[in-house]
């Protein structure tokens, strides 16, 4: 793998790709020989983390960041070790991988060089699927790629497909990629994108909401933001609409990407953008009853602890999509289908019906499984009106523009939102 | 039918005519039909409403925990959801058996 280096700024200040890259090679090396096995790093938002990841992979190692609190669960760690083999744990302070495990090497890794895992979001505990990648796809498929943006926040954490992929591109094109060292909070961010003059954000939309409302998103903070991309979960058209006339001067733009696939080029409809359109000739793609289907550039190599047959390229997302033309609109994941009297919607359908209620700042749509209905609809919101007065007119915009079908049968009033450790909302927990 | 029923009952009817869309139990007279009847107050996805809204009075003015379930509604040869009169003595001796 060819190494440029990456300009990195946190808070000891700005690293430049000369000493980044220097830093890489040395640590490298430093390692020293390892026997077969995965490199385990501990990962947090600083340059060490980077760097180990990085060296890891110049080395041709097969490399696994995990978040402190799974690094330290040893069940989890076992439930790994499981699937995988050997593993050289790599702790925060160390100073190289140290062998914990001994062992054979899972079939699938052996012979594997320069490759990365990452575990899938959404259930957590003891049923991520661990996903294998080869780190010279992404390469490959960012060294085609002509990036719009110099300078960008790592916003998503570092061990997941984004986090890579946002480091990876910034690596292969010499950008500029700024750590936010407090918490990955609104604030933070918003501070963030006027102080370091920032031109490209990749967030949630979630998070994009939270943005909005702590005022984060009015103009003098995104003086410098050419481009915001939004994705991981589906987009509500009412929040990118108030967020375009607060900001017109900023381009949208709909991210598509999962795990297994990485992240896929797009172009967003002007008006809407949650409708987006992929580049035919890079990811061919398709709809079958309902749900996407789609060809990428980076696709995984396989799953480590489990099987799934990928036929002639095809990687079925399990996203359930709208069709408009070329267009397509994400609704919801096959398993988040709300079945309520035997009439099927998804959460987002009757979230984006919500958002267009007058103080009406955040919401959550999920549902539990009921003998007498099918599904229970539950809404969280969010809200800084009175919640007596909040209330009083919810019930009146429910009989005027909700379907008695999608009428939620309890409302959970609340002033956060319940945001998941990858910064979208945590759908599986019910409210 | 004791004193705090009467109130679980009260605080559920209150909750559910501001909250539940299309629904206005209070000027429901106690051997109306509440749930099953012809012209009853409350469809099946309202009823599931009112169930938590129940269990969620149920517990804050008994300090106790009830779950409703489907069987309790589906399985008795008198609905206990028939009218409010009926629900009263079906969740006094729910109270009773919790004590």
């Amino acid at each position: 793998m060819k190494i440029k280096g990456l300009s990195f700024l946190d808070e000891s200040g700005l690293h430049h790709e000369a000493e980044t890259f220097s830093l890489i090679t040395k640590t490298a090396e430093d390692i020293g020989k390892l026997p077969p096995g995965i490199v385990v790093i501990e990962a947090d938002r600083s340059l060490r983390t980077v760097i180990r990841f990085l060296s890891s992979l110049h080395r041709g190692d097969i490399v696994f960041m995990l978040p402190p609190q799974e690094f330290r669960n040893t069940d989890f760690l076992e439930y790994f070790r499981q699937s995988a083999g050997p593993l050289h744990l790599w702790a925060m302070d160390e100073k190289s991988p140290v062998i914990s495990h001994e062992g054979n090497l899972s079939p699938k890794l052996q012979g594997m060089k320069n490759v990365f895992l990452v575990k899938t979001s959404g259930t957590s505990g003891m049923k991520n699927k661990f996903v294998l990648h080869s780190t010279e796809l992404f390469l490959q498929k960012f060294s085609k790629r002509v990036p719009d943006f110099e300078r960008t926040i790592n916003f998503f954490p570092p061990d997941s497909i984004a986090g890579i992929e946002t480091l990876l591109e910034c690596m292969v094109h010499g950008k500029t990629l700024v750590n936010p060292w407090k918490e990955v909070e609104p604030s933070a961010v918003t501070n963030l994108l006027e102080k370091e003059k920032i031109d490209y954000l990749h967030v949630t939309p979630t998070f994009l909401n939270l943005m909005l409302l702590s005022g984060g998103l009015n103009s003098p903070h995104l003086k410098s933001v050419k481009m915001i991309s939004f994705g991981s979960e589906p987009a509500q058209k009412n929040i990118l609409e108030k967020i375009k006339t607060l900001s017109p001067q900023t381009s949208f733009r709909q991210i598509y990407g999962m795990s297994e696939i990485g992240l896929l080029k797009t172009v967003s409809h002007t008006d809407d953008p949650a409708w987006f359109q992929l580049d035919e000739k890079v990811n061919p793609w398709r709809v079958k009853d309902g749900f996407l289907e789609v060809k990428s550039e980076s696709p995984m190599i396989t799953y480590l602890n489990h099987d799934k047959e990928v036929v002639g390229g095809w990687f079925a997302t399990g996203d359930a999509v709208q069709e408009n033309g070329s267009l397509l609109k994400v609704v919801g994941r096959s398993d988040d289908v709300i079945n309520v009297a035997g009439k099927k919607f998804h959460p987002i359908e009757l979230e984006e019906l919500l958002m267009e209620m007058d103080g009406m700042d955040d919401v959550m749509v999920t549902s539990e499984p009921n003998e007498l209905i099918g599904n229970s609809v539950h809404v969280k919101v969010s809200s800084r009106m009175d919640e007596r007065e909040f209330r009083m007119k919810l019930k009146v915009f429910l009989e005027e523009k909700v379907p008695a079908w999608m009428r939620p049968q309890r409302v959970i009033f609340d002033k956060s939102t319940d945001l998941s450790v990858r910064l979208k909302k945590r759908r599986k927990t019910s409210v | 039918m004791n004193e705090k029923i009467k109130l679980v009952l009260q605080s559920a009817l209150e909750r559910a005519d501001l909250e539940l869309a299309g629904v206005k139990l209070l000027d429901l007279k106690s051997d109306q039909p509440l749930f099953g009847g012809k012209g009853s107050a409350l469809d099946s996805l309202n009823l599931v409403a009112f169930i938590f809204i129940l269990e969620d009075e149920f517990k804050k003015i008994t300090g106790k925990s009830v779950k409703i379930s489907t069987q309790d509604i589906l399985s008795k040869e008198e609905c206990p959801f028939r009218n409010l009169d009926a629900l009263g003595v079906w969740l006094a001796k729910k109270e009773e058996v919790l004590k």
